[in-house]
């Protein structure tokens, strides 16, 4: 029972860590709050649903939702928050919301406000390991394999390869590495690419694993991908790695073993303001220098 | 190779620079000398591309790059060392030596290992994080960020805040060898005295205009000049 907690925590922390991570690399450079990453959830979910309807191939299906979601961040980048760059970040911040709502209604608009039942399970079969007490679904299997690629993915492409040196270099000052010859928006650019696209592999995967998909799916996810980025220190990811998976574990653990008095969703909240009370910079973050 | 050309520059509602004009020749060892707050950091930001002025022209060899970002200015052969250093701090010596190279990363090797002849020091601590640096450290490492560019034009600003005497002395020295070598140098400076012993000529900066140019020996025996910037 308890390693099926764990188990089970561990795949809700990966389907946080997915959806905030792009956040956290907006909020890296940019410092801004991008809350339409979480936009990308659903609508990464819808378009894998359309084309698992159409064509009955998951893997297509899931090529498109990620590949397409990722697409209309650029797009969302270039075209909403380029020009509001020279604003407060207070306007990005509100933009953010706005598109936020909007993908919503849209999804809304063009897919009915009803759940949509995504019949995509029994790729990999359920298995039962009885020796020590564990179902192993084939649903958390995807998710576990497909989280572990695309951190292993991330993690080398910002630490091992010429982009993500300029990334680094980005996040720690902006300004000077333009001055060094970088072009800053293709670096920016690539964070909403990454961002959307993993926040879409999120929604489609917890699609498939409970079988539905409906517009407003993405609301739980970026209430807690709030949580997640500022308790694992604004800005940096492997911190949000850890808060995710703090937090995945934590609701499937009390929530499955002590009970807790209020809805499972408002502990993420409670772990954040415990954590935050005894680190204000968050689990990685730096602390403010004054 | 540079011409500025009634720069006019604001922040917001403040108007920082009025009409500034200068120009430096290939070869030249230029400075602008003011003091704090009379816009140097703003001027050398506008020709680096890192403010849009609302008035005038820059031109680079030939070229008007006013409208032109960052790095293409970096592209063309403009090196930056900007103000406070502004290394970065969680990268590696050559991490921050990469990045400045990013224009010219196929010959990043060659130019790598002149740097560290020039600056052995940095050798040393190649794979150091840039913050665990002295001052004077990361002020090498921030002209030598701007050198693995092979600049034609070769951007300082105040390479003497923040630095004991004698390390201040050993950067004037290296910008000078450097200009010998053929860098065309435009340095903004608060230490008049420094500056313009080490330029050719040079340019008074005062609360956002140019009061007074000229060639580096004439303004330090001008009477002005003396009074307000070298002490009398």
């Amino acid at each position: 029972m308890f390693l099926q907690q764990v188990v089970n925590g561990i795949v809700v922390g990966s389907v946080y860590a997915l959806t905030a991570l792009g956040a956290t690399l907006v909020y890296g450079i940019l410092r801004i709050l991008d809350i339409s990453n979480a936009a990308a959830y659903a609508t990464g979910a819808y378009i894998a649903f359309f084309v698992y309807s159409a064509t009955g191939n998951l893997l297509l299906s899931f090529a498109a939702g990620v590949v397409l979601t990722a697409l209309l961040g650029l797009a969302v980048q270039r075209y909403l928050f380029a020009p509001l760059m020279e604003k407060p970040p207070l306007v990005s911040l509100i933009a953010s919301i706005g598109l936020f709502i909007c993908t919503q209604d849209l999804l809304r608009l063009v897919a009915g406000p009803q759940i949509q039942n995504f019949h995509a399970g029994g790729v990999l079969p359920n298995i039962y390991l009885e020796r020590i007490n564990l179902t192993v679904y084939g649903s958390w299997v995807i998710v576990l394999l497909v989280t572990a690629a695309l951190l292993a993915f991330l993690y080398l492409l910002l630490n091992h390869s010429a982009i993500g040196l300029a990334w680094r270099a980005t996040a720690q000052d902006l300004e000077t590495t333009q001055a060094m010859g970088i072009n800053t928006n293709r670096v920016i650019a690539l964070n909403f690419l990454l961002g959307y696209g993993f926040a879409a592999a999120a929604g489609i995967m917890v699609g498939i694993m409970y079988k539905y998909v409906f517009p407003t799916m993405g609301d739980v996810p970026a209430y807690k991908m709030l949580a997640v980025i500022v308790l694992g220190g604004l800005g940096n990811p492997l911190g949000t790695v850890l808060a995710a998976m703090i937090i995945g574990l934590a609701e499937t653990l009390i929530g499955g073993y002590i009970g807790f008095f209020l809805p499972r969703d408002a502990l993420a909240f409670v772990i954040l303001i415990l954590i935050l009370l005894w680190r204000p910079q968050g689990l990685l973050g730096r602390r403010q220098a004054n | 190779m540079l011409r500025v050309e009634n720069l006019a520059v604001s922040y917001g509602r403040s108007q920082v620079l009025f009409d500034v004009s200068l120009a430096v020749e290939k070869g030249e060892f230029v400075t602008v000398i003011g003091a704090n707050g009379a816009g140097k950091t703003t001027l050398m930001k506008a020709i680096m591309g890192l403010l849009r002025p609302f008035q005038g022209r820059i031109v680079f060899r030939g070229e008007d790059i006013t409208a032109r970002p960052p790095w293409y200015r970096a592209e063309l052969g403009i090196g930056y060392v900007p103000e406070g250093r502004r290394v970065f701090p969680d990268l590696t010596v050559e991490e921050n030596l990469r990045i400045g190279a990013w224009r010219r990363a196929a010959s990043f090797k060659r130019s790598c290992e002149r740097i560290f002849t020039i600056f052995p020091r940095l050798a040393e601590r190649r794979h150091q994080l840039s913050k665990t640096l002295s001052g004077g450290e990361q002020q090498m490492l921030a002209i030598a960020r701007a050198l693995v560019l092979e600049p034609e034009l070769l951007l300082v600003d105040e390479v003497s805040m923040g630095l004991m005497p004698l390390l201040v002395n050993r950067s004037f020295k290296v910008l000078r060898e450097l200009n010998r070598e053929g860098v065309t140098v435009l340095l903004v400076e608060q230490n008049a005295r420094l500056a313009l012993r080490a330029a050719h000529r040079g340019y008074v900066l005062e609360t956002g205009r140019i009061v007074l140019s000229g060639p580096a020996a004439e303004l330090s025996a001008n009477e002005m000049v003396k009074k307000a910037y070298l002490g009398g």
